[in-house]
């Protein structure tokens, strides 16, 4: 009995060690599938967890591919259990998803602003490109989610999804294209917006 | 009164997929010389390179000023007894 004590509390350390190296990852994957719902995005990462554990009982678990393999099971069990099953209403929170009103990161405006394609991005704001990322589709969404924003491989994000690699490929140049198109509604509004109040271009 | 200049910064429709996939260094062999030639010749797909890059490089950061949270004590006690409950 003292045997199988110290071989569940070893798998339960082993476990928590690989969990803890991926946690960060994971926790901000469950918030991007809730739409920044934390609440619903702790009940997804709880029962992920619980179903990781269980999984990784029977031999599944290995560190060098720990974090797909945990991104799999988060993605599948909302796709499958709470999307389908309707558990939450997907409202987008846009409060805990960014920092209102902040403009893109340093590095992204740093230069070349004078290049449209750069300077587009460099003056719009998070809150804009959250919104523009909530009106994708949800299978265009989980494309650059899992690939743009979690930096995984195609194939990572492919075996993620169950889906082939060029599907994976064609669906986030379809996104890439569509946030284009939203980014430069925002650009022109906020630029007719300046020039009737006056103030810059 | 300047207007705002609607710039199209999409590669051409046919060259989507793969000029976006060449951004990600994700094409190989027959793919990757037929995109990176066409790109050598063509104005448009080497405008858009710029802004796929950059949306890439800011969806890649949106979350860092994020602060993550990580399981609250509560939390990790309902997943310990669920734990104990499957064991």
């Amino acid at each position: 009995m003292d045997g199988f004590n110290n071989s569940a509390e070893l798998h339960r350390r082993q476990f928590l060690d690989i969990y803890k190296t991926i946690e960060k990852d994971v926790v901000r994957l469950s918030r991007r599938l809730c739409l920044g719902n934390e609440d619903k995005a702790q009940d997804l990462l709880q029962d992920a967890i619980v179903k990781a554990y269980v999984a990784s009982s029977e031999g599944k678990l290995e560190k060098s591919t720990a974090k797909a393999w945990f991104m799999r099971i988060l993605t599948n069990l909302f796709i499958n259990d709470y999307r389908r099953h309707k558990k939450w209403d997907a409202e987008v929170d846009f409060d805990t998803l960014t920092s209102f009103g902040e403009a893109g990161p340093e590095a992204s405006r740093a230069s070349q602003t004078d290049v449209p394609g750069v300077s587009l991005l460099a003056n719009t704001l998070d809150e804009e490109l959250e919104y523009a990322l909530s009106q994708l589709s949800e299978p265009l969404r989980l494309a650059v989610t899992l690939v743009d924003m979690q930096g995984l491989e195609y194939s990572e994000a492919a075996m993620i999804l169950g889906l082939p690699i060029g599907t994976i490929r064609s669906r986030l140049a379809r996104a890439r294209m569509q946030l284009h198109d939203l980014l430069q509604d925002f650009a022109r509004a906020r630029g007719l917006s300046q020039s009737i109040n006056g103030s810059k271009k | 009164m300047k207007k705002f200049k609607k710039t199209n910064l999409k590669p051409c429709p046919h060259m989507e997929t793969l000029v976006s996939a060449h951004v990600d260094h994700q094409l190989s062999g027959i793919s990757e010389w037929y995109t990176k030639n066409h790109i050598k010749g063509c104005a448009q797909c080497q405008a858009s390179l710029p802004f796929l890059g950059s949306l890439k490089d800011r969806l890649a950061t949106l979350d860092d000023s994020v602060e993550v949270q990580p399981l609250s004590d509560e939390r990790l006690i309902q997943i310990e007894a669920e734990i104990k409950k499957q064991s």
